[in-house]
């Protein structure tokens, strides 16, 4: 029984648990390192999947499982994930950021930050994310977001101190446009900035 | 046939099989995981506090929402599900499946009269056993309910958790 093709007794065996082991890998990597790279919806440094496809696209539904675990239906939340600046280099602790936007076209809208291990930053200040009723706007309506490690008096996104970061965008009922054309929509923008 | 190609050809077989059993299986082992962290009990719901970096069950929560999470389980029957939402904040019910799939939701323009009730169900023939009530099925015997209250104004968290504690499972049978 444990004979393949007239292989020896154990080489089959030997085999199977290596390629068991090499495609368990494979797939690991694909999951927990989602780049942004094959994203589907792709503006600026925001990028985001069809969560419709959740359930129908396996590698997706567990792509979500792991870093957007009860994400709802894109009919309820649009969810978009920046990963990098608007330069496309990678968002660390160590630097700082201003993200400046607009407001966005939804009911509710809110830009949050994430660690790599996709939970709340910790910081003393005990602020994660700003809304559109608590972000202070400037007077042409836009407003500004400043990211450190350091307070800062001007909507302070605490940062903590090292390491990479995500930045995740909720929009919940959108209106239509935002589903027709989530590309021509003008998100906010990430720039670096010196400390 | 060369026996360096059977062996590549079974390293290759096992190896898709393994890429696919892996993707099948994450979802279910990310809430197998969570359920057992959290220590909650199937259709005994969890009334959760402003979410902060000590909340590490479940990944990328919302700081600006008040939850209530539910894992449910059918084995023994339907479950009623109801509460109430509020008047003018964002909320909505919504139901995961084992694999993590959304498959309902309800919102609070969708409730009108600011109160929901509904049962859930693996067997389509409980519509007709509960013709005065919304049937929902389950697409399996576990999943997750979900319920989210956006808190718009901090002077209303505590009208929002009372909106929150209304959130209750019945197991019917």
């Amino acid at each position: 029984m444990l004979r393949i093709f007239g292989l020896k007794k154990s080489t089959p065996i030997l085999l199977i648990i290596i390629g068991l082991l090499v495609g368990s890998g494979i797939a690991y990597f694909r999951i927990h390192h989602w780049t942004g790279k094959d994203a589907t919806i792709v503006n600026g440094p925001w990028r985001g999947n069809n969560l419709a496809e959740v359930g129908k696209n396996p590698l997706l539904t567990a792509r979500i499982a792991v870093a957007t675990l009860y994400a709802l239906n894109p009919s309820e939340v649009i969810y978009l994930v920046a990963t990098t600046d608007s330069k496309g280099e990678e968002l660390n602790a160590e630097n700082d950021y201003v993200i400046k936007g607009i407001p966005l076209d939804a009911r509710y809208w809110s830009i949050t930050m994430y660690g790599e291990d996709y939970f709340l930053v910790p910081n003393r200040a005990g602020k994660f994310s700003y809304n559109l009723d608590n972000v202070k706007y400037e007077s042409d309506s836009s407003f500004v977001i400043n990211i450190s490690s350091l307070k800062n008096e001007h909507n302070w996104l605490p940062s903590g101190d090292k390491g990479k970061f995500y930045l995740t965008i909720r929009m919940y009922h959108s209106q239509e446009h935002v589903y027709k054309d989530i590309q021509a929509v003008q998100l906010p923008t990430i720039e670096r900035v010196k400390k | 046939m060369n026996t360096t190609i059977k062996s590549i050809l079974i390293v290759i077989v096992a190896a898709v099989a393994g890429y696919f059993l892996t993707i099948f299986i994450t979802p279910r082992y990310i809430l197998l995981k969570i359920k057992f962290n959290s220590g909650s009990k199937m259709n005994v719901p969890v009334y959760s506090d402003m979410m902060t970096e000590k909340d590490r069950h479940v990944v990328m929560p919302n700081p600006d929402f008040l939850y209530v999470a539910s894992g449910y389980n059918l084995l023994n029957g339907p479950i009623r599900i109801s509460g109430k939402m509020p008047d003018s904040s964002y909320s909505s019910v919504s139901l995961y499946a084992d694999n993590t799939l959304n498959y309902f939701i309800r919102n609070d323009r969708q409730t009108p009269d600011k109160k929901y009730s509904f049962i859930l169900t693996r067997n389509e023939e409980d519509k007709t056993k509960y013709p005065n009530e919304e049937v929902v099925v389950s697409p399996s015997e576990f999943g997750t309910i979900l319920t989210r209250i956006l808190i718009d104004k901090p002077e209303n968290i505590e009208r929002l958790k009372e909106v929150q504690q209304s959130f209750k499972v019945e197991e019917l049978e």
